[in-house]
């Protein structure tokens, strides 16, 4: 009878190490060709009192919410004994950070924009509680004003 | 309604400010996309539901925002801020504001 209770304990785990990395290395794959494509729109995060003299302007967002996997949490449950850098969480905020730019940036691709001025981002826990089921997925939003010049 | 999150509309002069507007958004999530989140937290990767339930919750915002503006006179809405938090377990709130102007 224990065998059952320490599988149903670790499965998550091994999973989430199996699943979880296949899928990190993919979508960090996804992520360095997507911004290979957008090189060409710079993003800056000044510009808000500048005047854009014969442009158009309109604002544009990119968002994503990401959830860490079984492994991530087992992981850090362990340095949350010991303390120190969380670095299975760290490459978790660096990809949702990622995507949540390049969201943006391919919005502002798609309306024809040169640039993007006054980039802000920002960062939300969405479960707050361990026993919500989204304990550990973090929303990251993106904004920013996307200026095509008139005369280019 | 032309939107920007700079102080000015780029191409247009402001001819006049109406102050602050604002906007905003409560939105719980059901139990199904709950679910699909619970396996999601052992998998790992993008929370689609979640994703889109927000940028539905932020649309709402920017809407009513607009709404009053559009009340107020104003052809534009400059300076742009969002704010986000989780005021219950479940449920989040989406909250923009801006300043209405009139661009010419």
């Amino acid at each position: 009878m224990e065998y059952i209770v320490y599988i149903l304990v670790a499965l998550p785990v091994v999973l989430g190490f199996f699943i979880g990395r296949y899928i990190e290395k993919n979508h960090l794959k996804n992520i360095f060709l997507r911004e290979s494509a957008l090189k060409n729109l710079p993003w800056r995060n000044t510009g808000k009192k500048e005047s854009f003299p014969d442009s158009y302007g309109v604002l544009v967002s990119g968002s994503v919410v990401i959830a860490q996997d079984a492994f991530k949490a087992f992981l850090a449950n362990i340095s949350f004994i010991f303390g120190g850098r969380v670095t299975p969480y760290e490459s978790l905020m660096e990809r949702a950070r990622r995507e949540a730019l390049l969201r943006m940036r391919e919005n502002a691709r798609s309306l024809g924009a040169h640039e993007i001025v006054h980039v802000r981002m920002e960062t939300a826990s969405i479960g707050m509680s361990k026993a919500n089921s989204a304990s550990g997925s973090v929303e990251v939003f993106c904004y920013g004003t996307a200026i095509k010049f008139q005369n280019l | 309604m032309l939107l920007s999150n700079i102080e000015t509309i780029p191409g247009k002069n402001i001819e006049a400010y109406f102050g602050v507007v604002q906007g905003s958004s409560v939105r719980a999530k059901h139990v199904g996309r709950d679910i699909m989140a619970g396996l999601k937290n052992i998998f790992g990767g993008e929370l689609k539901g979640y994703t889109e339930l927000l940028n539905e919750s932020r649309e709402e915002a920017v809407q009513r925002m607009i709404q009053m503006a559009q009340a107020k006179g104003a052809n534009a809405i400059v300076n742009i801020r969002f704010s986000t938090s989780a005021i219950a377990v479940g449920a989040a709130e989406i909250f923009a504001y801006g300043t209405a102007v009139k661009v010419i």
